[in-house]
């Protein structure tokens, strides 16, 4: 038994370098900010809906009718101006739980309003995590203010990976069971999953979207459908297995990505923060990728430097451009 | 509460810090992350209640489990030209928030009585809209429209059953 919690201990509380809960804030931090920024207007206006339709879900439910939509605008505001200090590792003992507080209380809030967006789960569990744990120790200002040397690799910089991947995985598993208990083993023969893809395409056309662009050409073939739930079923009750390896995390990731992907071609349906990969970004050493491209465009800079001096300049131009546009 | 827990710089001639210290630091993350799995596992209950209840952050994820049937109902908003011509109207005229989320709130208004309300509200934007199809439309009607579903993927758009919650007219300034 001791054995056993020697083993899971080690497991859990593996390490981490600093740069890669870095990594994972400041990516997850910049799509949230897009994600939120171009959903301001639409937050907004959501706030002003008819009183009759608020059905407050999760903090939400503490309140017994809708705030002021200029409260709420003043929340999202205060949420998107302490995202930028939350990307920038700016204070982050006091602004990085503050920030996944009130993420987390803005999307409460927008689901109040008779329907809940399941693709935003992840998003929002990830930034609180990230929020609460010593994700600016690298790559921030607070680390750059503080002067001290790398943090080395260390157990505070792993568990809150080992807790993102495993609620990823717990959230899927959760999502098989829900189809496990309301059809039994029968919903992988895959008429749950073609009538669910029909019921959505009926709701769509019928309020004046077109339906999934696929739906219409694989509706009558079935032994698809019968693939895509066996597949459906497999990833989902099988998705705490992903925790037991890297390749078969990765494996697992690939597939269920596509499975994303999959619903949007037949469905329409985007899940943008699973579709874009960052809902599994915490299975990669993504501070690699960073490092890698850093120290390519450094390379690239310097080589520009010696040889054409204006182009490196053009080159800058173009790069802080594109950052500000996107 | 704030579970930063700050780790030694490299190179840094410092201890580990006291073994105490060192593990009530790796219960508080244990506590947290058992806290979080539980949280995110613990809504898998609502399959087995009777009147299920969803929720946010932490959802049972009903989505793709609902029991259907060969017909289904939806609660939608038609339109009608002067030669009486049928027109599906854009669920963006009735609310914000995204289709699903519209479509929810028109069925709910429906549920709660409020399809005359809804109607003029659809008829004042679309009477407000240029664009055409929506510029030769003078009625609207707050309908639930019951489906076959193989008939309609089958091109049979026709509903089998259709109820009309409520009906008004486009009033425009300019006619």
């Amino acid at each position: 038994m001791t054995r056993w919690i020697k083993r899971l201990s080690d497991y859990w509380f593996s390490e981490a370098p600093a740069a890669r809960l870095a990594a994972l804030r400041i990516l997850i931090g910049m799509f949230v900010l897009y994600y939120v920024g171009v959903r301001y207007d639409m937050f907004v206006k959501i706030a002003r809906t008819d009183e009759s339709l608020f059905a407050p879900v999760g903090l939400a439910a503490l309140l017994s009718k809708p705030i002021e939509a200029t409260l709420f605008e003043a929340l999202l505001i205060a949420t998107l101006l302490l995202n930028v200090a939350f990307i920038l590792g700016w204070k982050h003992r006091v602004t990085g739980p503050l920030f996944g507080g009130l993420l987390l209380w803005v999307f409460c809030y927008r689901n109040s309003w008779s329907m809940i967006f399941h693709n935003d789960n992840g998003m929002v569990m990830q930034v609180v995590l990230l929020g609460l744990t010593a994700s600016a120790d690298a790559w921030s200002i607070d680390a750059l203010r503080r002067g001290a040397p790398a943090m080395r690799a260390d157990w505070r910089y792993g568990w809150p990976i080992r807790l993102m991947c495993a609620l990823i995985t717990a959230t899927y598993f959760v999502s098989g069971v829900a189809k496990l208990a309301s059809h039994g083993v029968a919903w992988a023969d895959g008429n749950a999953l073609r009538a669910q893809v029909a019921v959505d395409g009926m709701r769509k056309e019928l309020l004046g979207d077109p339906a999934g662009p696929l739906s219409y050409v694989l509706f009558d073939e079935v032994w698809l459908f019968t693939l895509m739930g066996i597949g459906t079923l497999v990833l989902e009750l099988g998705a705490p297995l992903a925790l037991l390896g890297r390749r078969l995390s990765w494996f697992w990731v690939v597939n269920i990505w596509l499975m994303h992907w999959s619903i949007f071609f037949i469905m329409g349906i985007t899940f943008r923060y699973q579709m874009a990969g960052f809902l599994f970004l915490a299975f990669f050493p993504v501070e690699r990728g960073i490092e890698w491209a850093g120290s390519k465009l450094s390379k690239l800079s310097l080589l520009l430097k010696r040889t054409n001096p204006r182009m490196a300049h053009m080159l800058a131009a173009a790069v802080l451009t594109g950052a500000t546009l996107v | 509460m704030n579970i930063h827990i700050p780790a030694a710089p490299t190179g840094a001639n410092c201890e580990l810090s006291p073994a105490s210290s060192f593990g009530a630091r790796k219960w508080l993350a244990t506590g947290t992350s058992l806290a979080l799995l539980i949280a995110v596992l613990l809504p898998i209950r609502e399959n087995w209640k009777a009147t299920p209840v969803d929720g946010f952050p932490f959802s049972y994820f009903p989505m793709f489990s609902l029991e259907r049937g060969e017909t289904y109902q939806v609660t939608h908003l038609v339109g009608f030209d002067a030669r009486d011509q049928r027109t599906l109207i854009h669920h963006s005229f009735a609310g914000t928030g995204g289709f699903n989320q519209v479509r929810r709130q028109i069925r709910k208004k429906v549920q709660n009585g409020k399809a005359e309300g809804l109607c003029r509200s659809v008829a004042r934007r679309v009477a407000a809209s240029p664009e055409a199809p929506i510029a030769g439309v003078n009625r609207i009607q707050i309908v639930t429209g019951e489906y076959k579903i193989n008939e309609f993927f089958a091109g049979n758009r026709a509903p089998v059953n259709e109820t009309v919650h409520a009906n008004c007219t486009v009033e425009r300034s300019n006619p």
